[in-house]
């Protein structure tokens, strides 16, 4: 095969030369294994074939495994789904990627076993009408499940909330999709914690939001002050609130209009002025002011803002701390020049930052590749502009997070990540495995990695370019 | 010089996991087989030293079925030059000190210079088969031990064993000895694939009691000083959050109080 030829996106570029989807079966048969099975049913319709998937599921041991995994192939999970085991069933009911046919029929035995029954309720393949059939076990877990179902009607989640069960409330309080009777029955029943999530829903009414602003729990008062529909009076009180994070909390409003947050310039809580320093529309004589404030933790925030005026980011570049230095190097608005400078930094943390940046100057980056701390190398070996020479070097260090930064760079080619695919540590392999750009001569030798997972993925990658021919 | 160490392919359970029909253990189909933490550590010393003085020979044994070759193959595939598996089907359901004396009769037979044993296993965490095994070979031993300086032929060692409330303690201890260690002494490299490759194709050497001089008496379940009688998930029990201010939760804390106590 043209082993060294590169795959791309799942497309195979292997010259004149296939995969046949009968030679990889073939290789199979002659050495079983149930994960490389399992990835070749995965790959394509072509691969359903009996002796693949009496091969992928050779003992219960390995049944119930492929039954609980989110990656197993549909046709896998409905053969699981005729097996008679409960404890297969059970899994498969809690699998998201179990199919609807599969979950129709475990609905029809859903009463035989207690476990299935919250499993199913809350599976996203179970239709919304069935539902109500399963709340009615009178399980608190199944009536929790199902409150959080994505599809449950509104006369269901009615009736859930008018039992005033304070799981179930919770659930049906961060729901996205409230309607306002159903806020307003969740809010009658619910405790003051279900009560401050509601103060967070689209649909709360604003006399709820006008009220929480009077409220004796900061929760509240803290959940109202973010809201976007907060009306202005409300708004205006909050920003006087006496707990820093109501404060805080109106500060990081995006529809709070900045000419509103001055006064937090000075605001004596830190957590204030930080969430002030965050905001992306501060005047530069704001930034200025926070800036030249005492506290490393503020001037960090600062640093990292793309609005900070170069100016002022050559000043913070000076600070005597490092976490100052290394925001500077992180914000999109510093300067190749000025990068350059604190890729000399004398701490590792602040040229680690200046490392990760593409737009380093390449003679500053082939500096940084010469550096002997980790760090910086793990930035060096993740930055998309290391020259191709510099990753292959990389990807042979003595740190494994080294490698691993190499092998998750999305500028890696096939005969940089090469190498990786015999990494002693796994995970580097496992990173590899899901690269688009990889040989086929890589594949093969992930295909026989001995980590089940890979080998799942190897498999399934060359059943998608054999039955792509 | 030769180093023994002990391993254990240790049971990862499952979350959502079913007793075997006896009742007395986990149904192994819900089971992850892998060679247990501790001993990861413990061979990872012996393969430094190994790796920072010549002569060194490193070996790894375990007590176990055909399932606990598993272990030993790892152990091979890092870097142990032999292994050695013991078993018979009397040992099912040996307790620690049985396991220890077959170790001890394994090291009677190897007579290594050290044995680096890990401090517990992961799955039973009885902490026991390590110091036992130092019992019935009238060794010194020291357990938890969380650093090693040894240099290989030295008639001691000084280490230093993890304390309660952050605490160490440093010994001298006569060698040979039985030393249990703790996680976090070093890092435990992976096996290369090459490694992994090799390591299928090495031999285990397989024995029975019976081929380390040991009596029927000696390793079955009339020689286990504990018996497992049952293995289950207690009743869970029920929290409360008390809400209110001090005083009405004082007051809550004194009404759970009067009714658990009857009063």
């Amino acid at each position: 095969m043209g082993a060294d030829r590169a795959l791309e996106s799942g497309k195979a570029v292997m010259g004149g030369e296939t995969v046949e989807p009968q030679t990889l079966i073939g290789r199979l048969l002659a050495r079983p294994d149930a994960y490389a099975a399992a990835g070749l049913l995965a790959a394509h319709p072509d691969f359903a074939d009996h002796r693949l998937l009496r091969m992928a599921l050779p003992d219960r041991a390995t049944g119930l495994v492929f039954a609980g995994m989110r990656f197993s192939p549909a046709c896998l999970l409905e053969e699981l789904g005729g097996w008679q085991d409960s404890a297969v069933q059970r899994r498969l009911a809690g699998n998201p990627a179990t199919p609807a046919p599969v979950i129709a029929r475990l609905l029809d035995n859903s009463s035989a076993d207690p476990d299935v029954g919250p499993r199913l309720a809350a599976h996203v393949r179970t239709p919304t009408d069935a539902l109500p059939g399963l709340v009615a076990d009178g399980r608190l877990a199944t009536r929790v499940a199902a409150a959080g179902h994505p599809g449950a009607g509104h006369g269901l989640l009615l009736e859930l909330a008018g039992r005033g069960e304070m799981p179930v409330l919770r659930v049906l309080s961060a729901r996205a999709d409230l309607s306002t009777a159903l806020l307003a029955r969740i809010w009658e029943r619910g405790d003051r914690h279900v009560q401050a999530e509601l103060l967070r829903a689209a649909t709360c009414p604003r006399q709820l939001l006008a009220a929480a602003a009077h409220a004796p729990h900061a929760l509240w008062r803290r959940r109202a002050a973010g809201h976007p529909a907060l009306p202005e009076p409300v708004r205006w009180r909050l920003l006087r609130d006496s707990d820093a994070r109501v404060r805080a909390a109106v500060a990081e409003a995006p529809t709070t209009p900045v000419e509103l947050l001055h006064r937090f310039q000075a605001d004596p809580a830190q957590r204030v002025r930080i969430a002030l320093a965050r905001r992306q529309d501060l005047p530069p004589s704001w930034l200025d002011s926070l800036a030249r404030q005492p506290g490393a933790w503020l001037q960090r925030w600062v640093a990292r803002n793309p609005c900070c005026p170069r100016q002022m980011l050559e000043r913070l570049a000076q600070s005597a701390a490092a976490e100052v230095r290394r925001a500077v190097s992180r914000n999109p608005a510093t300067s190749a020049f000025m990068l350059a400078r604190l890729a000399a930094d004398a701490d590792p943390w602040v040229r680690a930052g200046a490392a990760g940046r593409a737009d380093l100057y390449p003679s500053v980056l082939a500096r940084l590749a010469d550096d002997t701390e980790v760090d910086v190398l793990g930035a060096v070996a993740a930055n998309p502009s290391t020259p191709a020479e510099r990753l292959a070097g990389l990807a042979m260090h003595d740190d494994r997070d080294v490698r691993r930064a190499v092998a998750q760079n999305p500028a890696a080619s096939a005969a940089v990540l090469a190498p990786l695919a015999t990494d002693p540590y796994p995970l580097n392999r496992f990173v590899v495995s899901q690269r688009d750009a990889l040989s086929l001569a890589t594949l093969e030798a992930l295909a026989g990695d001995p980590e089940p997972r890979i080998r799942f993925i190897a498999w399934k990658r060359l059943g998608a370019l054999a039955a792509s021919h | 010089m030769k180093i023994l160490v002990p391993v254990k392919q240790a049971a990862l359970v499952e979350d959502d996991f079913e007793l075997r029909d006896d009742g007395r253990d986990v149904d192994p189909d819900f089971v992850d087989l892998q060679l247990n933490e501790w001993d990861d550590y413990s061979l990872e010393t012996a393969l430094q030293l190994k790796e920072s003085h010549d002569g060194i020979e490193v070996v790894a044994v375990t007590v176990g079925d055909d399932d606990a070759e598993d272990a030993l193959r790892t152990c091979l595939a890092k870097g142990a030059d032999r292994a050695i598996r013991v078993w018979d089907d009397e040992l099912g359901d040996a307790d620690p000190v049985v396991i220890a004396r077959v170790l001890a009769a394994v090291a009677q037979r190897e007579t290594p210079d050290l044995v680096l044993a890990g401090t517990q296993s992961s799955d039973l965490g009885f902490s026991a088969t390590g110091v036992a095994m130092a019992t019935f070979m009238g060794w010194p031993h020291a357990a938890v031990v969380v650093a090693l300086d040894y240099s290989p032929g030295a008639a001691t060692a000084t280490v230093e064993r993890e304390l309660e409330g952050g605490l160490r303690q440093r010994l001298e201890i006569d060698c040979p000895a039985v030393l249990t260690i703790q996680l976090g002494i070093n890092t435990p490299r992976y096996a290369s694939l090459r490694g992994i490759k090799q390591a299928r194709s090495l031999p285990v050497e397989e024995l029975t009691p019976e081929d380390l001089g040991l009596e029927a008496q000696d390793v079955g379940e009339q020689a286990c000083g504990a018996r497992v009688r049952k293995m289950y998930l207690p009743e869970k029990g029920q929290a409360e959050m008390i809400e209110g201010t001090p005083a009405q939760q004082a007051e809550r804390i004194a009404a759970i109080v009067k009714e658990v106590m009857g009063g």
